[in-house]
């Protein structure tokens, strides 16, 4: 019986190691993920809640997570992406007017994809389409 | 909200309490009582909640949860009526004592964390399986709402229809003690998770393997990875595999005499393949299985049966089988002429069994995929019970080959296995075959048990932990994001409110090529119901249904037909007179084109002047001047 459990054992083994060998990557996938985490974690990032009007009909309010950088000047840079068939020009022709923590603000295009609201301390851009690249080009 | 959920949870407590006290009713004073009863009690708890939910949505017509805890009150109350002189005496027959040995030490608190994360991960985010969206969560949210469980209705996706309900009902137990809240109802499969645990735990020591070989069983079937992703969806491949052990022991406790009387022991199998019937429509090929291969190896004992006593017992088990399982069935042979409802695109190909039993060995050892709730290519069993697990049942085979418990499980296991095969190729199609890796374990951890090489144990011991290891840090992350450590960041910092099924998915292949449902989701009152039509190719109803849901069920969603057969709007996309007087008759601003995966040339709608585009499938009535 001792032999029996002895192959079994060793069988047991060579399987083992196969499997693990064959199934790495999802060892290495889950390690990326955790370590792009990390990375992430350390980049400042924020919260802004919209509120959104049309056509007399009150919106939910929203929160968009985005990004926060501050420039040279010491303000807050807050970049917010919106889905890509929501227009921008809507965000500022009346047909949807944009509240910022509980405050009205008014928007102006500063691009096809892009309007800003400024405020005293902040300068929040809604990005629509191309985001990375955008949100870049306003940093620059 | 958390209040109702720990009542409703306190309730199945109970409930299980006073099951508890009738289970011993039904075993014989031996050193297995307290165990087999509590495995009894469990899954005459699940029966429980699967009748209290079936009495208030289609007799009562009152889901409520006030509804469902005067149903369970009602009957607990008659069992610990009928059992009081002796209830506190029973109830603390209960023995919760785990066995020693610091590597199961290790093991179990390896299975604390595991738990700690996937309640975790199940409670925080909302179900974001494709298949919970499509209707296994709409499903109970149309019994929420509706506050009664209809038997047959107009439906967008067929498999509100003719699925098997019970799965459905255990998630419906806390989607109505959180009074609507989709946070919680994926807390439903820990009746599955506990029920797999304690069949594993059961069998093994109806094997006679020791206590401690019984924890390690049950800990490994919880590490299997599919086991760990399906605690935290809505999928009920759990629930089935769960089911299945369940009456695998019964019948086990069935000939070896464990039950006081035949009596008890037909009526509790009855109740258990009722439930196995009740928990998937694939269930009948497990009967097959199980009842195929021990009938065949306990012949002797099926005649011990035909007695003239037990016709009664007989009768009433066939009764509570029709009533508790036969009943979806039988509801769709009325509806659709078939068992099993209407036929399924998927099982329509060609030797497909060959193909299946060419894949099992890419399948088994899984380098084809990571792990997602789909198994896409791979099996989803883990390292252990493709390794330990295969080689141990093939030399307890071997070794134990007149054991017909031995036997059984493995021939049980391998014909149903083959049964499936024969019927079903998909890539994900592991899903439904939980049972093998299961049955794998249970065997080669008997034979593990039962050697008497103690350095073939340590060495499976520390196997065990590592494999352990290997799950808990591969299944971490098993969602489709694209980038999954920012999804979850931007899910967890975004208001609880925000926190909703849409917003959680919205960078997947679900929402992502549709942006219409996070407009509804971002920019439509919640209160505001919305009426929707379908579009969808013949035979694949995949239609994402539960996007329309906020996260505590306020908004209606409103089903106005397929394109082909709708009274609001013609196959060409273009609003009817109905549609206009329609909506406003039901105060109802929204009209969304739902064409989630359908990719050849969807009709655009094009509802009529009245009707302002909100974004793309999305249009809006406005009130009359």
């Amino acid at each position: 019986m001792k032999r029996l459990d002895s192959l079994l054992l060793i069988l047991i083994l060579v399987l083992t190691g196969y499997y693990y060998y064959q199934n790495v990557d999802k060892i290495i996938y889950t390690r990326d993920v955790i370590l792009q985490g990390v990375e992430q974690s350390k980049s400042e990032s924020g919260i802004v809640r919209v509120e959104i009007f049309e056509n007399g009909v009150v919106r939910e309010r929203k929160s968009f997570v985005k990004e926060v950088v501050k420039n040279s000047e010491e303000r807050n840079m807050l970049f917010m992406e919106i889905p890509e068939d929501i227009p921008v020009q809507a965000l500022i022709d009346g047909r949807m007017v944009v509240e910022v923590n509980g405050r009205s603000v008014i928007g102006a295009l500063q691009s096809d994809n892009v309007v800003l609201f400024e405020d005293v301390d902040m300068a929040l851009y809604i990005i629509n389409g191309d985001y990375k690249n955008t949100v870049a080009k306003l940093i620059e | 909200m958390i209040f109702g959920v720990i009542f409703g949870i306190l309730l199945l407590g109970a409930v299980f309490a006073g099951w508890y006290v009738f289970s011993l009713q039904a075993y014989k004073k031996d050193s297995l009582q307290v165990m087999n009863s509590a495995h009894l009690a469990f899954l005459l708890t699940i029966f429980h909640v699967v009748a209290t939910v079936s009495i208030a949505g289609i007799v009562v017509k009152n889901t409520s949860w006030y509804v469902l805890f005067m149903i369970s009150a009602v009957i607990l109350g008659a069992v610990v009526a009928t059992f009081r002189k002796t209830f506190q005496q029973n109830l603390m027959s209960l023995n919760f004592a785990l066995p020693k040995g610091r590597l199961l030490m290790i093991g179990i608190w390896l299975f604390v964390i595991l738990q700690v994360f996937a309640l975790g991960r199940g409670i925080l985010a909302p179900p974001n399986v494709f298949d919970s969206q499509v209707y296994h969560l709409p499903i109970s949210i149309n019994w929420f709402q509706d506050g009664e469980i209809k038997l047959f209705d107009d439906v967008p996706v067929g498999r509100f229809n003719y699925a098997t309900k019970a799965p459905k009902m255990l998630n419906y137990w806390f989607l109505a003690f959180s009074q609507g809240s989709i946070h919680f109802v994926e807390l439903s499969q820990y009746f599955g998770l506990i029920l797999l645990m304690l069949s594993v735990y059961g069998i093994l020591r109806n094997m006679k393997a020791s206590k401690q070989w019984a924890v390690w069983g049950a800990l490994l079937a919880a590490f299997i990875p599919i086991v760990v992703i399906e605690t935290h969806t809505l999928q009920d491949h759990m629930l089935l595999t769960a089911i299945h052990f369940a009456v695998v022991k019964l019948l086990l406790d069935f000939v070896d005499m464990k039950f006081k009387s035949d009596r008890w022991g037909i009526m509790m199998m009855s109740l258990g393949l009722g439930l196995l019937l009740a928990a998937k429509f694939s269930a009948p090929a497990h009967v097959v299985a199980i009842f195929g291969v021990f009938g065949l190896l306990y012949i002797k004992d099926i005649f011990r049966l035909l007695k003239v006593k037990n016709i009664p017992a007989m009768i009433g088990g066939v009764a509570l089988i029709a009533l508790v399982g036969g009943t979806w069935y039988i509801l769709n042979v009325l509806n659709y002429g078939s068992i099993f409802g209407p036929p399924q695109p998927q099982s329509e190909k060609e030797a497909i069994l060959l193909t299946n039993i060419m894949q099992v060995p890419k399948r088994f050892f899984e380098s084809a995929h990571r792990y997602t709730p789909d198994l896409v290519n791979i099996s989803g069993y883990g390292p252990f019970a493709v390794t330990v697990g295969l080689l141990g049942s093939l030399f307890a085979v071997v070794r134990y080959f007149k054991n017909r418990k031995v036997v059984g499980i493995v021939l049980s296991t391998v014909l149903l296995q083959v049964l499936y095969f024969s019927v079903y190729l998909t890539p994900y199609n592991y899903r439904l075959l939980i049972f093998m890796p299961v049955g794998l374990i249970i065997v080669g951890i008997y034979y593990i048990s039962q050697s008497k090489t103690s350095f073939l144990q340590s060495s499976v011991k520390g196997l065990a932990l590592l494999s352990m290891v290997f799950v808990l840090f591969t299944t971490l992350q098993t969602d489709y994001f694209r980038q999954p450590f920012r999804a979850w960041q931007n899910y967890f910092m975004s208001y609880a409110e925000d926190q909703t099924i849409v917003r959680l998915d919205y960078t997947t292949d679900k929402y992502r090529r549709d942006n219409s449902f996070l407009f509804i989701d971002q920019f439509v009152p919640r209160p505001e119901p919305i009426l929707y039509i379908t579009q969808h190719e013949y035979g694949y109803d995949d239609l994402v249904i539960a996007g329309y849901y906020d996260n505590d069920l306020q908004r209606e969603a409103i089903w106005g037909g397929h394109i082909s057969d709708s009274a609001y709007v013609t196959s060409n996309g273009e609003g009817t007179e109905e549609l206009v007087a329609y909506m406003r008759n039901r105060n109802i601003s929204y009209l969304h084109n739902n064409i989630v995966f359908f990719y050849n040339n969807p009709v655009e709608l094009q509802p009529g002047e009245e009707f302002i585009e909100l974004t793309e499938n999305l249009f809006y009535l406005p009130d009359q001047l």
